[in-house]
């Protein structure tokens, strides 16, 4: 057999994909009429799919059987289980965005708010000046004072995350509407919430700053230090 | 014939009902077949591969959120696992190296067909010109289910038949 011209074979594939145009098409005839080589390389490349159509005729004939045994066996499979969260693309990445915002959010949160467990330092370390230096009932007084801030705080909490366990929820249920709009229902319920966190900062703020107030018109300037450095200690930046 | 859309029929096989997943099955399965066919090379692995990736579709139906792109969807399946499965099964080829190249020395290559020279074919060659050939020759249809370009459908294609024409006059036995 001989061979065909090197430059010849990518334009003989082409001819036979049918990826030439006529002018192209009519060269390459002209060519292999001359060259016995590409000629039979030509010759072998439409054999060859001739046969290629052929074994795929062949293959295709068993295609309705291979259904009825892909159907039978999807009897014997548990139907889709329906979810709460659809776990795909575009909703993923919207969640890992909310994840990170809420988790900055609480954060800054965190870093700016009195924290329940160095509030609670701070009850102790007010309880502890009040018992050495001012009189029994203004101390209960102060303490009732902090109790009620320390129950509103929490009930406050408590509220945001349910809140944003309803709107999460809600906002599943409203995947079907396309990831578009499901994004923007996230972004604007998580600037809602950025909101809330900042107004919970600020009014955390205010009671201590009113408690203070407070302890010094009831207690003097003495008791105030003490408690500006359990204040401090309360709202350092968490390790 | 059912003629509920795509979407319909996605919507309520995610509600459970089989029959409509079934008139999924019957629209898509050739599509999906040659995909599982052009990744592997062989009709019965393709057959496993195809029926697993349309049970597949039906248990995580819920998770199409367009039921329109059902046929790409299950596709992308059923290519996936048939990749993951060649891979499988080339680490079983090549722990079984030693004892295939002892056989080769020993005996004739054997006679080699279109299927066989078909089936060797790597497999990004293979599953354009599976697709092409055994579904219309139509390499605009080839480029939308691969989702590549007409002119990449076109080098593959060229790459491919050049390739198996090596194959089979090597042999020495063109079909």
């Amino acid at each position: 057999m001989n061979e065909p011209c090197p430059n010849m074979q990518d334009r003989i594939a082409d001819y036979v994909l049918g990826a030439l145009d006529a002018g192209e098409a009519q060269a390459l005839q002209e060519h292999v009429r001359e060259c016995t080589g590409c000629r039979q390389y030509l010759q072998g490349l439409q054999e060859q799919s001739e046969s290629l159509v052929e074994l795929g005729r062949e293959v295709d004939t068993g295609m309705t059987a291979r259904q009825d045994r892909v159907i039978e066996a999807l009897e014997s499979v548990a139907p889709a289980a329906r979810r709460t969260f659809p776990s795909f693309g575009g909703f993923i990445k919207t969640a890992v965005a909310a994840v990170l915002l809420l988790g900055a959010g609480i954060t800054i949160g965190r870093w700016t708010a009195p924290r329940p467990v160095d509030v609670t330092r701070l009850r102790a370390d007010l309880e502890t000046s009040l018992a050495a230096s001012i009189r029994p009932a203004a101390q209960k007084d102060v303490l009732a004072q902090v109790d009620q801030r320390l129950q509103a705080e929490a009930q406050q909490r408590a509220e945001l995350a349910r809140q944003t366990y309803q709107d999460l929820h809600a906002l599943a249920e409203q995947s079907a509407a396309g990831t578009a709009s499901l994004e923007r229902l996230m972004n604007g319920k998580f600037a809602e919430l950025v909101e809330i966190i900042e107004a919970g900062r600020k009014t955390d703020r205010g009671h201590v700053e009113r408690a203070l107030q407070e302890m010094r018109t009831q207690t003097g300037l003495g008791l105030q230090a003490v408690a500006l450095r359990a204040s401090h200690a309360a709202t350092r930046v968490p390790d | 014939m059912d003629e509920r859309s795509d979407n319909e029929l996605v919507i309520a096989s995610c509600q459970g009902d089989r029959t409509a997943y079934a008139v999924l099955v019957r629209r898509h399965y050739n599509q999906t077949f040659l995909i599982c066919l052009g990744v592997l090379g062989h009709v019965h692995d393709a057959e496993d591969a195809a029926q697993d990736a349309m049970i597949k579709g039906f248990q995580q139906i819920c998770q199409l959120r367009t039921g329109s792109r059902y046929g790409a969807w299950v596709g992308a399946i059923a290519r996936n696992l048939s990749v993951n499965l060649l891979r499988k099964r080339k680490m079983t080829e090549r722990a079984l190296g030693a004892e295939e190249s002892s056989r080769r020395h020993e005996g004739r290559p054997p006679r080699d067909d279109v299927r066989q020279a078909v089936a060797r074919l790597p497999w990004d060659l293979r599953l354009p010109l599976v697709m092409y050939y055994f579904d219309g020759q139509n390499v605009k249809t080839v480029a939308e289910k691969l989702e590549i370009s007409t002119s990449g459908v076109y080098q593959k294609l060229k790459a491919a038949i050049k390739e198996l024409h090596e194959m089979l006059t090597t042999q020495g036995d063109m079909p």
